[in-house]
């Protein structure tokens, strides 16, 4: 039986204007996912709903067989979480804010939370307000990384950090998992991130889980067939998850590469996708859930 | 977990606390100098009463204008936890600044306060009450809605109160809303007076309990549903 840090189930919430319906995925223990979509699909949505920061209508959150609800706090204790916006008071300091969060914590680690102040070159005694918005995303990391949290749960938290920082950072998640068995579920525009160090992809669209693979199969089996209209016909079928046509010619996006090859002979050309080609493909004109 | 989370409002708080609690205890002192001989001990109480509230209400609207509720909420507490903090908080720190007020008019070289009746038990049970009272009716609307909620109940009571004098100018005071006007202002008298009985405090101090408990579930069932 596979042991799974995150379980999501038929997940539910509606809003004016938008739903979010049947979202299920599981995340296994010691991995990382990351969760993509367009703006407005519902990441952060399906990010407070972990976090028990909206209720809910249906279906169940489990985290490491927890029912997200009925044990809110030790759940909450073992996820270390960066929200998408700044939510710290903004007239304290770093150190104001350790002093109040980690009693909440009891395997919080002062020696850990000096060591990410010193590394990630925050000063612990300026206000929350006066820092720069990338200062601010590292204030947050720090304080989720203090209490070794078994789950890390990150809204957009490379957003606003400069390359030389976000590689960094990525490092840092990747060596947690190698050396802790931590597991990450991570949403960002940045694609270019998640080929780094994800191990699972999740795709949201909608309020709509188009899917959810391991990256490597995604990457591996998945195509871009370049050519023209009668690409689009040969691939006809399940196999085909989006089009998008341009001036020089028509991009087919298929789950199955080498079935593509076979249909439609040398005439085209296959490429290698990467998770930029995939999300902008699959959310083009005519796309399809995997 | 209960004293982590009021610890933490008091911490992060503790500059508008000092900086209010400062402006109250001069308000108080001026008030007193503004009355004179004109200001009764149950008018300083009920006053007085009613500002000490507004300290921990302002810790609690610092944390609406930061967005910091998200914050709170993604500890590893309950909500139930959060609004069981929020009213020890409220109670514990509103009565704090009523023994300012009262030391203020036991103090203050121009009040004209008899010192034995500012600390009688029933200028105390009286300040109590009202903060209890007061605590029990703004907490759920600051907890669901924020300042904007203490805001509109506000402007909804000042609304009651126009519409009530007026209605009672208009009908006069022998119809039945002057009648029913005049039986709250004597109820009120009675229990201002049965509150020097011991029997009447136990149960008046059962009453105070059962109105907290029931504000503090709808807190919590309101709390719970609040997106964050």
């Amino acid at each position: 039986m596979t042991d799974y840090a995150l379980e999501v189930t038929g997940l539910r919430k509606s809003y004016k204007g938008f739903a979010l319906r049947d979202v299920s995925f599981q995340l296994p223990r010691g991995y990382i996912m990351g969760l993509i979509g367009p703006n407005g699909a519902g990441k952060t949505t399906v990010i407070k709903l972990i976090m028990n920061l909206v209720r809910r209508q249906a279906g169940e959150v489990r985290v490491f067989g927890l029912d997200n609800r009925a044990a809110e706090s030790e759940v909450r204790s073992r996820i270390g979480f960066v929200y998408d916006f700044p939510c710290f008071h903004q007239d304290a300091t770093l150190d104001d804010h350790k002093r109040v969060i980690a009693p909440f914590y009891p395997r919080w680690s002062e020696e850990t939370f000096a060591r990410l102040v010193r590394e990630f070159e925050l000063p612990p005694a300026k206000k929350f307000k006066a820092l720069s918005h990338g200062m601010q995303t590292k204030f947050a990391l720090v304080l989720a990384l203090s209490h070794d949290a078994d789950l890390l749960v990150l809204d957009e938290p490379t957003s606003g950090l400069d390359p030389v920082f976000r590689r960094e950072l990525l490092q840092r998640l990747s060596a947690l998992l190698q050396d802790e068995g931590k597991s990450v579920l991570f949403s960002t525009h940045i694609t270019t991130d998640l080929e780094r160090v994800a191990d699972f992809i999740t795709f949201i669209r909608n309020g709509e889980i188009v899917f959810s693979l391991p990256k490597d199969q995604l990457l591996e089996t998945w195509g871009i067939v370049r050519g023209d209209e009668r690409a689009v016909a040969a691939l006809d079928g399940g196999t085909r998850k989006g089009v998008r046509r341009g001036p020089y010619g028509v991009e087919v996006l298929t789950s199955d590469v080498d079935e593509a090859r076979r249909r439609c002979g040398p005439g085209v050309v296959v490429d290698r996708p990467s998770l930029e080609d995939i999300m902008v493909l699959m959310t083009g004109e005519e796309s399809r859930a995997a | 977990m209960l004293r982590n989370l009021i610890h933490l409002d008091l911490f992060l708080g503790r500059t508008v606390l000092a900086l209010n609690g400062l402006l109250f205890t001069f308000w108080f002192a001026f008030f007193l100098w503004m009355g004179g001989a004109d200001v009764s001990v149950g008018a300083y109480i009920v006053l007085t009463s009613v500002m000490v509230v507004f300290l921990p209400v302002s810790v609690i609207i610092r944390e609406g204008k930061f967005n910091a509720a998200a914050l709170t909420c993604s500890l590893p507490v309950t909500r139930r936890e959060i609004v069981r903090a929020r009213y020890g908080l409220a109670i514990g720190l509103g009565s704090c600044l009523m023994v300012v007020a009262i030391a203020v008019g036991l103090l203050c070289p121009w009040s004209h306060l008899a010192a034995p009746k500012l600390v009688a038990p029933r200028a105390l049970l009286l300040a109590l009450t009202m903060i209890v009272l007061e605590v029990a009716l703004l907490l759920p609307f600051l907890l669901r809605f924020g300042w904007i909620g203490i805001v509109a109940l506000l402007i909804a009571l000042q609304v009651l109160g126009i519409v009530a004098l007026t209605l009672s100018r208009l009908l006069g005071h022998s119809t039945p809303f002057g009648l029913g006007i005049k039986a709250l202002a004597n109820t009120l008298r009675w229990l201002y007076a049965k509150l020097g009985d011991p029997i009447f405090v136990a149960v008046w101090a059962a009453v105070l309990l059962l109105v907290t408990v029931a504000s503090c579930a709808l807190s919590t069932w309101l709390y719970e549903r609040r997106s964050m």
